[in-house]
């Protein structure tokens, strides 16, 4: 069992996810930040026909044309998502719901018409949902690590820009920048992580990668620096117990153990932080209460 | 015959799910179902684990529970003003969601209780079980199952049609006319799980979606009065279903998931009507910006 061959795949899976935890807990914070949490879930679901399209036209495999193709087809999710709320009285939530739904289902109509050789299509979508982490190369790393620069660089030089934009857009306007431009740049960033990681978390769990670190992040700090070293913390160290864990259990999902880690990380976070925890709070009240009673004994 | 059977079986899931949608969409909980409709797959499992029998009714209480549970967390999460609405959804259904999974993969690898089945639904084969009294077969159990289905939906909201109303559009004036907006909301959040987990053999998790929130949000493009925006409702949902079934049927002759087929059409409708709406559409405000350059 610890031969070189198995830990090397194992050592290649844990470095793998622990660096899309961190990637993804970073830029969970600006989404979670600007409310739109679930875009993330929108995106990872909107590239299923992108992917197959592309499968269809170049028909090969080969990774980086399937990412390529499921970019376009969520930069076009994106763009009807910004459509809908510019052109329409329809809130947010009902515009992603449409569009993340539809899209799928236009994947699955796509893949149908690949193959109606309902295994071989059934095995590639159940890949897609859920992911595969026990299969990441060393190629994937080399892309999680190149993902992993661009968006660490376009935080660091654009920082600033960021953060005023995220917490103040209408100042951020006045001051002559352009909104649309920074939108673009977090959506990119958005979609470009999603993408390397769907083929590993899969499109269901996606969101919680997104989510769940930032969340808890949240809790401990409320400088916007502060939130993104933790959350890419929580998420590194999520995506590695997790896969560790699964690696130990024989038949263990990596994708769900990882989600789980990350939750309760959430769980801990809530209820433990010094400043907003519940149970600091809890403290907090108690004394205060036991405080008033003595003044008014005292009184 | 059997192509008969499949569009009234896709016809009544939309009545079914679309009219739910209306409420959904206005009180700005679309994405809920997106969250019900993972999770309510741990309330199958942890059924299955209690009683080992696919066909069992306790599988759909159990699932039912779950994404009663699945809305009571979420809310638990926000009423704690830990974070924001979008977040929290976000937060449950992956949880519970993996939950469901990982129990799957370690206890049930062996059984037949197949997660693409349950996320993707597959309409052309919930036609294939009939129900049969003696020798009479009487149609697919699945028609029945949804009919009943949106005869239930329809009973709620003809009975609880004001209460709705009000908790939807003004939830702080039910309160304190005394409606009681937790009980008519979790009733309402009750047969959203209740349909979701019905429809699953047809459509599937991610599926519903589009039907539930696409009709509504389509009509809502166009009318405000509450009574037509469900009459609308269910008109494009039948109307969404009929073309989607048409084509997957007489132009992919069969060969396509109708499912996906009627929702890529749902969006497509809802987009249409965006573009073209007479009151406010993209193409109506182009006209009237060209007129005004003149």
């Amino acid at each position: 069992m610890f031969d070189f061959a198995h830990h090397y795949v194992l050592i290649i899976v844990l470095v793998g996810t622990s660096l899309l935890g961190a990637v993804s807990g970073v830029i969970g914070v600006f989404s979670t930040l600007r409310k739109q949490a679930l875009i993330g879930d929108t995106i990872s679901h909107a590239t299923l026909p992108g992917v197959v399209l592309s499968f269809i036209f170049f028909n090969q495999r080969s990774l980086p044309v399937l990412l390529i193709g499921a970019t376009v087809s969520s930069i076009i999710a994106i763009i009807l998502t910004h459509l809908i709320k510019k052109h329409s009285k329809i809130k947010n939530d009902a515009s992603l719901a449409i569009i993340l739904s539809s899209f799928f289902g236009f994947g699955q109509v796509l893949l149908s018409l690949i193959s109606n050789n309902a295994g071989v299509n059934q095995a590639g979508l159940s890949t897609f949902i859920f992911g595969q982490a026990a299969t990441m190369s060393v190629e994937d790393i080399y892309l999680i690590i190149i993902v992993l620069s661009t968006v660490l660089i376009t935080v660091l030089l654009i920082y600033k820009e960021i953060k005023l934009f995220i917490f103040n857009e209408s100042y951020y306007q006045t001051l002559g920048f352009n909104p649309v431009i920074t939108k673009f740049i977090l959506s990119t960033l958005t979609i470009l992580i999603i993408i390397v990681s769907i083929k590993s978390v899969g499109v269901v769990l996606m969101s919680a990668m997104l989510i769940a670190p930032a969340v808890a992040a949240r809790q401990w700090s409320n400088r916007l620096s502060r939130n993104l070293i933790i959350a890419a913390l929580f998420g590194a160290i999520s995506g590695f117990i997790g896969t560790f864990i699964s690696s130990r259990i024989s038949k263990m999902p990596t994708g769900p153990v990882i989600v789980l880690v990350a939750s309760i990380f959430v769980l801990i976070s809530i209820i433990f932080s010094p400043k907003k925890g519940i149970l600091s709070k809890y403290i907090k009240m108690k004394k205060m209460k036991k405080k008033t009673l003595e003044e008014l004994e005292n009184d | 015959m059997i192509e008969f059977q499949i569009l009234l079986i896709a016809i009544f899931t939309s009545l079914a799910t679309s009219i739910l949608g209306v409420f959904l969409v206005l009180r700005k909980m679309s994405m809920q179902i997106d969250a019900i409709s993972h999770t309510v797959l741990l309330g199958i499992v942890l059924a299955f684990i209690v009683i080992p029998n696919l066909n069992s009714p306790l599988l759909i209480i159990g699932a039912t529970l779950v994404g009663i549970l699945t809305v009571f967390l979420t809310e638990l999460i926000v009423r704690s003003k830990k974070t924001d609405e979008e977040s929290a959804i976000g937060l449950v259904f992956p949880f519970l969601f993996s939950i469901a999974i990982i129990i799957i993969t370690l206890k049930f690898s062996n059984v037949h209780l197949d997660i693409d089945a349950v996320l993707l639904g597959k309409m052309e084969l919930a036609v294939l079980d009939q129900l049969k009294i003696g020798n009479l077969e009487l149609g697919p159990k699945m028609l029945y199952v949804v009919m009943g289905m949106f005869l239930l939906n329809l009973t709620f909201i003809k009975l609880f049609y004001k209460e709705l109303k009000i908790v939807s559009f003004d939830y702080a004036l039910a309160s304190s006319l005394g409606f009681m907006p937790v009980i008519v909301h979790y009733l309402l959040m009750t047969l959203v799980s209740l349909t979701a987990v019905t429809t699953f053999n047809v459509v599937g998790s991610i599926l519903v979606i589009s039907l539930m929130i696409g009709p509504a949000a389509t009509a809502l493009l166009f009318t405000k009065n509450l009574k037509f925006t469900i009459i609308f409702a269910l008109l494009i949902g039948v109307f969404n279903s009929l073309i989607g079934f048409m084509i997957a049927l007489f132009i992919f002759n069969g060969q396509t998931t109708i499912s996906g087929m009627i929702s890529t059409v749902t969006l497509f409708t809802f987009l249409l009507v965006m573009f073209l709406n007479p009151k406010n559409g993209i193409l109506i405000k182009i006209i009237k910006k060209h007129r005004k350059a003149y």
